[in-house]
């Protein structure tokens, strides 16, 4: 069944080796990033306490529907990579791992336009800090923080979303290309990973960036 | 001399070509040996310590005066932000790691490479990248923030190119975290049969100490600096007080990362100082366990302390005091492993080789290192002493004469292995003396002065300070004789230095047991571990044997 | 190998716990909102966690690997807030001495 140039990658001696040292590499990255994202998120609960009218205020400004039907797309997209990373592991027709790449893609991609839409609507609106920044009903100061708060985390969420969707990108080549099945599905399943990650990220970003101040 | 039994079998003697054997700048540039990686790091970090040191020595002539007679104030600040930059970014932090570490973890383990060298490879061409842009940083007219880079002078008032010396920083810390990510992984996956965690030598439990810090604490300042620069680009932040920001986040943030980076700058050394000590005592190390959970709970002790690095900022009087708890906390490890490196060398029979002589100093400085920290770490001490020489003098004597002295010791001890050539014995001690009184002299003053209430970070000071700071320079001037004579002697022995041969200090470690300098896969044969790691046996022992 | 199913359940219990919170979001809880979102969320991470990212299979390092990430984070937030959480909260002992006018007198430089 095995491809004869299916071999581990030096220094590795067996696929289960190369398999576990490469899930514990990628959960001691996904560490890293997870404080990577920290300080902006602790940024967030400080001036949350020190403003919370102005971030109430400033939340209700955001849009709550893109933002949900972005948060949908994501989980629905972690969905769809679960199941080409299963279709990797089972050594499965890379048809059908390029199948599943290929709707999480989309979904990603349009997680990205919604994003943009999202982001110029703000913009026109004058939210976007700086010299313009104006929002009616708060303190502009408090405010601009928050929206400060706002470009800087999901852009660096939706930096993470890009290069995800870059990897994938690549992935769906390797898928149709390799012929070392086991050595792909070992890398399928770290890409899995990061992806869940980008998901989990988001499931913590939406309640704090859109839902604030809802209920006043 | 005393018997010793390596941790497994000796390697037959090696017939193939070493891993120095191709020459071609390719070779060396697409490589993704580990041993080839280290030598990379150890020429790089050379460079930078010589430019960190130019630095220094300016700043020296110019204190030799209470008068400004060298340098404006303006360049004063640039060098001393970047001698501060150079050493802390780029020597002290990949010194003992990248180049030991590198070079030996999977020799230790009994592997062929780290888990993953090609991004092994990747993480020193992000090191010299991220170095490359920070010394363009310095080039193109400096920095004058200190290495610390407190907001929101450095994000909103200094002049200079701050943005492109943070990044620098930020893209040489992806190198430092791709290393602690593949030593972690390489220690859980790769030892060699027979080879359980508690056999491992101290040297492998420091390193992957430090790299548990490397990968949890280097993101934070990652993404600190890239607020940084955001903030200075903009003009918009979260670290700005005129615009509703809080500039002591910043320094959360930042020490968050930096206190423990010391400990990146000194867990290594003290794995580098176990291996010396039981060596050159010919003694296992006294309790080994307790020193090897000692530098886990160092490594995890030293995230909860940050603040006692803001105990006169606007920090609140409650934070100060956990802080200050907690602080006191990290001497117990630290304590626990000078002691136990005493008990060890305490009735074994003693070889004074040159390493021996450097891990003593280290002994030494560190002690004191450790134990005015904990001046530092009490309230209302640190009130009177922040922002003086003392702490000056206090990080010195850890990071300098705890980890340069440790650095140099590690490599004469690895320098058989590492090249295959003996350096010569002489000038070698020599150095360590030099270096060792040249220190004390540069520093010990600089406690007096700190205490005498002389601030650091000018070079203008009142008169009375002037036969202190003229003893300083004078052992600055000492220092930089030792630093310099092993660049001499060691490239000699290059060329001239005697035949090593596979083990010269009958040491136990698995790399002790392959040819000097070893073949590209490390091992001929398979190493299968049979013993206890620190087998020697003293000299009594061995007569009733 | 996990069945196809098991997945899509998981993804189905993400989807409704999606509508809870932003229903949720919008009954006045007063500072309860802040909670029930927060532990919404817990709940999606952990079914993301165990069941996408196969923590439920995972081996006891693998496990304190991702125990840690997060671990290390809420040491950085609760040692932080223990210092912006108790600043300004005034000292009896020395407030009673400060003068109450600010206009002449000012406190000596530290």
């Amino acid at each position: 069944m095995s491809h004869p140039s299916d071999s581990t990658a030096p220094p590795f001696t067996s696929f289960s080796q190369q398999r576990e040292a490469a899930t514990l590499g990628m959960w001691g990255f996904l560490g890293m990033e997870v404080l990577f994202f920290g300080p902006m998120f602790l940024g967030y609960i400080v001036f949350r306490i020190n403003f919370p009218d102005a971030f109430m205020t400033a939340s209700r400004h955001t849009l709550i529907l893109a933002g949900g039907v972005n948060t949908a797309l994501l989980l629905i997209s972690s969905f769809t990579m679960a199941l080409a990373v299963r279709s990797a592991n089972l050594l499965e027709d890379s048809a059908k791992v390029v199948r599943s790449l290929l709707v999480t893609l989309l979904l990603g991609g349009a997680f990205v336009g919604i994003k943009c839409f999202e982001y110029s609507h703000e913009i026109h609106e004058g939210l976007l800090p700086g010299a313009s920044f104006h929002l009616d009903g708060a303190d502009p100061q408090q405010a601009q923080m928050f929206f400060y708060l706002y470009f800087l985390m999901t852009g660096m969420h939706l930096l993470h979303v890009i290069i995800g969707l870059g990897l994938i990108a690549v992935f769906i080549l390797r898928a149709k290309l390799t012929v070392r099945k086991e050595r792909f599905s070992i890398a399928m399943e770290q890409l899995g990973l990061y992806w869940h990650f980008v998901d989990l990220v988001w499931v913590f970003l939406f309640p704090l960036i859109y839902l604030g101040g809802r209920a006043a | 001399m005393s018997i010793s039994t390596p941790q497994a079998e000796m390697q037959p003697p090696l017939e193939g070509p070493d891993y120095l054997h191709e020459h071609s700048v390719r070779s060396w540039l697409l490589t993704t040996d580990h041993k080839r990686i280290g030598i990379l790091y150890l020429v790089s970090i050379t460079l930078f310590f010589l430019i960190g040191g130019v630095a220094v020595t300016m700043m020296r002539m110019e204190l030799l005066t209470p008068q400004g007679d060298l340098f404006a104030s303006s360049t004063y600040n640039k060098l001393f932000t970047m001698h501060g930059v150079i050493m802390v970014w780029f020597f002290l932090i990949p010194s003992v790691p990248s180049v030991l570490g590198n070079f030996l973890l999977p020799m230790m383990l009994g592997a062929r490479d780290v888990a993953f060298p090609r991004l092994n490879l990747l993480s020193w061409y992000l090191f010299m990248a991220g170095a490359a842009l920070a010394l363009w940083a310095i080039i193109h007219g400096g920095v004058d923030t200190g290495w610390t880079f407190y907001t929101p002078y450095s994000s909103t008032y200094a002049n200079g190119h701050v943005i492109a010396m943070v990044m620098g920083v930020f893209i040489a810390g992806f190198g430092s975290i791709i290393t602690g990510l593949n030593f972690i992984v390489t220690t859980h996956k790769l030892r060699a049969p027979g080879l359980i965690w508690f056999r491992l030598p101290l040297f492998v439990w420091s390193l992957y100490a430090t790299s548990i810090i490397l990968v949890l604490a280097t993101p934070v300042l990652a993404i600190t600096l890239v607020l940084v620069a955001l903030e200075r680009a903009f003009g918009i932040g979260i670290f700005n007080p005129a615009i509703g920001g809080d500039p002591l986040l910043f320094q959360h943030l930042f020490w968050f990362y930096s206190h423990p980076a010391v400990y990146i700058m000194i867990l290594p050394g003290m794995g580098v100082t176990s291996e010396i000590i039981a060596c050159f005592a010919r003694k296992q190390v006294f309790g080994y366990r307790i020193v090897a959970y000692a530098s886990i709970a160092i490594a995890v002790l030293g995230f909860l302390v940050w603040g006692h690095h803001m105990f006169v900022s606007s920090q609140s009087i409650y934070a100060g005091m956990i802080f200050s708890l907690l602080s006191f906390l990290v001497s117990i490890p630290s304590a626990i492993k000078v002691f136990n490196w005493t008990a060890t060398l305490y009735r074994g029979s003693i070889w004074f080789q040159t390493p021996l002589l450097y891990a003593l100093g280290f002994l030494g400085l560190f002690t004191i290192g450790g134990l005015t920290g904990l001046f530092l770490a009490a309230l209302a001490v640190d009130v009177h002493l922040t922002d003086t020489y003392f702490v000056v003098a206090h990080f010195h004597y850890i990071m300098v004469g705890g980890m340069v002295m440790a650095y140099l010791g590690g490599l004469h001890f690895w320098w058989p292995k590492i090249t295959g050539k003996l350096y010569p014995e002489w000038p070698a001690k020599l150095s360590a003396l030099f270096i060792f009184g040249g220190f004390n002299l540069t520093f010990f003053p600089q406690f007096i002065l700190g205490y005498l209430g002389m601030p650091r970070r000018y070079h203008i000071y009142a008169p009375e300070f002037q036969t202190l700071n003229v003893l300083s320079s004078a052992g600055a001037s000492i220092l930089a004789v030792g630093y310099l004579l092993p660049l001499v002697y060691l490239l000699w022995s290059l060329r001239y230095g005697r035949d090593a041969g596979p083990n010269p200090w009958q040491a136990t470690g698995l790399e002790w047991t392959t040819a000097s300098p070893p073949p590209e896969e490390n091992f001929t044969i398979a190493p299968v571990v049979t013993e206890d790691p620190y087998n020697y046996h003293p000299t009594e022992e061995a007569a009733d044997a | 190998m996990t069945p196809v199913r098991h997945y899509a359940l998981v993804c189905g219990a993400l989807l409704v716990l999606l509508l809870l919170t932003v229903g949720a979001a919008y009954v006045n809880l007063g500072p309860f909102n802040v909670a029930a979102a927060m532990l919404i969320s817990l709940m999606k991470a952990a079914l993301i966690l165990l069941f996408f990212m196969h923590v439920r299979q995972a081996g006891p390092v693998l496990r304190l690997f991702v125990f840690i990430g997060f671990f290390w984070l809420a040491l950085l937030i609760s040692l932080s807030l223990s210092d912006f959480l108790t600043r300004g909260v005034p000292d009896k002992s020395t407030a009673d001495q400060r003068p109450s006018t600010s206009g002449e007198t000012k406190p000596p430089a530290p």
